[in-house]
């Protein structure tokens, strides 16, 4: 089922509400009431998954301190669980695999709600028990909790089960949280309502079209996927950490400017932080350590193995390999750059080198994108032929402009207008405009122009799902 | 906490006063733009002898100019891309309610106006006129998702804002400037070039070999509401049928079937249905800009001879 915006705000200000009145010891068993109703209004299969899997963790978690073969058979069991769910999921399976699945595909009802996310947080739980780094829970409750909260449990933040445990019954939300919490979801709603939804149709147009368009059309619809991708997330990750916050919870950031990023390296450390910091953890700094006698050779297999990992986590498609494969490019380049990078980057006044890195972070990123977005290889590798062929159009008009604005009407047209200016006045005033939505008391006039913009301009009528729910 | 609350209400306050403003505002702009029908009509009188109806066939392909010089009758086309017959039924409605009554109406119809495929109910059209219990109730038939909403202040406006924001500003450019006439003051609306992309070899493959056309229900109690409401006022109706390129008949299946429900509906209310699907330009490809919308010089030749017939078989007689 589809999650109706009139359900989702009914529901959130009782909860919100009457999470305010209840008593330390009942709020956890309410919170997890409230996640179950809300999983099984969205999906009851998802529920029954997410319940399953969380019971079989925290059984299995129990007595996994140093018996390598249940430890091994519980993470198998979450990797199985991710690859039965994930891979099999048609909306994350490319063309180029479907062979491999051909009449296997299992049905869209029992397609897990969130399950590739905490599949890994439970992932982290086992392994952290059975390197003594955490103590196994005693409460089932709050293990269901942990994987099930409604805010996290769709498309994440991924968090640590000493970074969520620790919060569950701590005190009741202040004010200044639920000011805070309310400060971030207007602008979430703010972010995936005018600006993702609203790039929607020309991202669409450049991608899921047959029609090959000029160069600078599609660059510029590839530029705009990768926007539309942050403000899509980012807006989730907003309204989720506010929501969170109503609630008492202070969850993991996971987008810190990351369009301002000057490597990519630094781009990876500023976007989806939670998941690359449990790809970090869990996969990176193990291989690493594992070959720390062949120094920079298991620098580059743990980016490599880090981001092929991810890849796959993704979904079965060739395409995320490839979206994979240019980062262990990009990573390996800067590994191997740095000193005649550093050299060079003298010669120049620092500003110019900051503006010069980030474009050319933000045209890597992009050009990844591409794979990451299209449905197949050949696609992908179309859309890069077209960039690079008759890159100024004609005829501007028909041929730039209506592409990208939904068929170049004038009303078209002064929507793609309005939509460009609020992204960008929303990009360049990031940090503003963060402090503002972190801010721990009530801001009425940030507060009403947001939902101001949002009613004049936001995407009501035809909204997306968000991009992420798909993994 | 106390705080939070009186700041959370004093914030839902001013949005709730800044969003029935903001309403009142997109209300008085929209009746500005005169290049809305929906808004021309209530503005200006427009007092028509004939008035035609329907979906772009008729917006393209009926000249009032070319009408009026045949009959010496004042013509209005108030026809609009993908109007339904909900949408015609609440734009004669609307018109009723500000102009006195035509003569004549012309109600496009055809195969595809009776298929839910072809056309639609445009809720946004009417997003000014909620509140009006007859625009109320068709819209809540045809767009429950919308109407739910409507109660809200702004919501009106909101839902459909991208395809509403434009005319608001046009609105206002409008009051400023004074300006009182849209850009097509008859109704008519050129029928856009052929492109390119456009290849006239396709219409004919439009209906696939063995097409059927659906009967809708729905659309038939709007047909129905439209001659009965026009009937209420004293105002002659006529069904018609513009031209169809005649290679793109040749693969649909139950043509005749439908035509003859059409038929039976007008015997019923005792009004004609015109066929004008057999002139000879219906032959020749070059007239069109798809099987059923014609070129401007085909639309010409087509409002001659609807004038013709006004002049003969109507006025004469």
């Amino acid at each position: 089922m589809e999650l109706h915006p009139s359900f989702f705000f009914v529901f959130l200000i009782v909860v919100v509400t009457l999470n305010y009145f209840f008593s330390a010891r009942y709020r956890p068993l309410f919170i997890l009431l409230a996640s179950i109703i809300f999983i099984g209004y969205l999906n009851l299969p998802s529920l029954i998954v997410v319940l399953f899997f969380s019971l079989i963790n925290f059984y299995l978690a129990k007595n996994i301190t140093g018996k390598k073969f249940k430890f091994l058979a519980a993470l198998s069991l979450n990797i199985s669980a991710i690859i039965f769910f994930n891979f099999f999921n048609s909306s994350t399976q490319g063309p180029e695999f479907e062979f491999h699945t051909a009449g296997f595909n299992i049905p869209h009802f029992i397609v897990s709600i969130g399950l590739s996310f905490y599949s890994l947080q439970n992932i982290a739980y086992i392994t952290d028990i059975y390197f003594k780094r955490a103590l196994p829970q005693t409460s089932i409750l709050n293990f269901f909790l942990y994987n099930s909260f409604f805010t996290k449990v769709i498309s994440g933040p991924i968090m640590s089960p000493n970074e969520f445990m620790a919060q569950i019954n701590s005190n009741k939300p202040s004010s200044e949280m639920i000011s805070s919490g309310i400060n971030r979801f207007v602008i979430g709603l703010l972010k995936k309502m005018v600006i993702a939804d609203g790039l929607y149709p020309a991202v669409h147009a450049i991608f899921d079209s047959s029609n090959n368009y000029n160069g600078i059309t599609t660059l510029i619809g590839v530029y705009l996927f990768t926007i539309q991708l942050y403000f899509d997330f980012s807006g989730y990750t907003d309204m989720a950490l506010g929501t969170a916050k109503m609630l008492g919870y202070n969850l993991k950031e996971n987008f810190n400017l990351p369009f301002r990023s000057t490597s990519i390296t630094e781009f990876w450390r500023r976007w989806h932080i939670s998941l690359i910091n449990w790809f970090t953890n869990y996969i990176y700094y193990p291989i690493v350590y594992y070959l720390r006698a062949y120094k920079k050779i298991a620098v580059f297999i743990g980016i490599a193995a880090t981001f092929l990992v991810s890849a796959i986590w993704h979904g079965l498609n060739f395409t995320f390999l490839l979206w994979a494969f240019c980062f262990i490019i990009y990573m390996s380049f800067e590994l191997l750059t740095k000193a005649i990078r550093t050299n060079i980057s003298r010669r120049f006044p620092p500003l110019v080198n900051k503006l010069f890195s980030i474009f050319i972070v933000f045209n890597g990123v992009c050009f990844s994108n591409i794979f990451f977005r299209s449905e197949s290889a050949i696609r992908a590798f179309l859309l890069m032929k077209n960039i690079l062929s008759n890159f100024i159009p004609a005829n501007w008009l028909s041929d730039f402009v209506a592409p990208l604005a939904n068929g170049g009407n004038l009303m078209e047209q002064f929507n793609f207008l309005i939509t460009l200016l609020l992204m960008s006045f929303l990009l360049l005033f990031e940090r503003t405009i963060n402090k503002k939505a972190t801010a721990l008391k009530i801001d009425i006039l940030y507060i009403s122009i947001c939902v101001m913009l949002i009613m004049i301009f936001g995407v009501f009528n035809n909204t997306e799902r968000f991009i992420y729910m798909q993994f | 906490m106390k705080v939070v609350l009186i700041k959370l209400g004093v914030s839902v306050i001013i949005l709730w006063f800044s969003l029935w403003g903001l309403a009142k505002l997109y209300d008085f702009s929209l009746l500005q733009n005169c290049n809305l029908k929906t808004s021309y009509i209530q503005k200006k009188k427009i007092d028509a002898d004939v008035l035609f109806e329907g979906p772009c066939q008729t917006l393209w392909m009926v000249q009032p100019a070319i009408i009026k010089k045949k009959t010496e009758l004042k013509t209005y086309n108030l026809g609009l891309t993908h109007a339904d017959f909900a949408d015609n039924y609440l734009h004669l409605y609307l018109y009723l309610k500000h102009n006195k009554a035509p003569k004549f109406l012309f109600l496009h119809v055809s195969l595809e106006s009776m298929d839910m495929n072809y056309n639609m109910f445009i809720s946004h059209r009417f997003s000014p006129f909620i509140g009006d219990a007859v625009i109320d109730s068709v819209v809540k038939e045809f767009d429950s998702n919308y109407f739910k909403w409507v109660s809200i202040p702004f919501m009106k406006y909101a839902y459909y804002n991208n395809a509403i924001n434009f005319d608001v500003i046009q609105g206002l450019k409008h009051y400023f400037t004074n300006r009182t006439n849209p850009y097509f003051a008859d109704g008519f609306e050129p029928p856009f070039s052929l492109n390119k992309e456009l290849n006239p070899e396709k219409f004919t493959q439009i209906y696939v070999l063995g097409y059927s056309f659906a009967w809708d229900g729905l659309r038939e109690k709007y047909l129905r509401k439209t001659i009965q409401l026009a009937q209420k006022y004293k105002i002659n109706v006529y069904l018609y049928e513009s031209p169809i390129l005649k290679e793109a008949l040749t693969n649909v299946r139950n043509r005749s079937e439908i035509i003859t429900k059409i038929k039976n509906i007008a015997d019923e209310y005792r009004i004609k249905f015109v066929q004008f699907e057999n002139m000879k330009i219906a032959d020749s490809v070059k007239y069109f800009i798809s099987s059923v919308s014609m070129t401007k010089k085909g639309s010409e030749i087509f409002s001659d001879s609807l004038g013709n017939y006004i002049k003969n078989e109507i006025i004469k007689q």
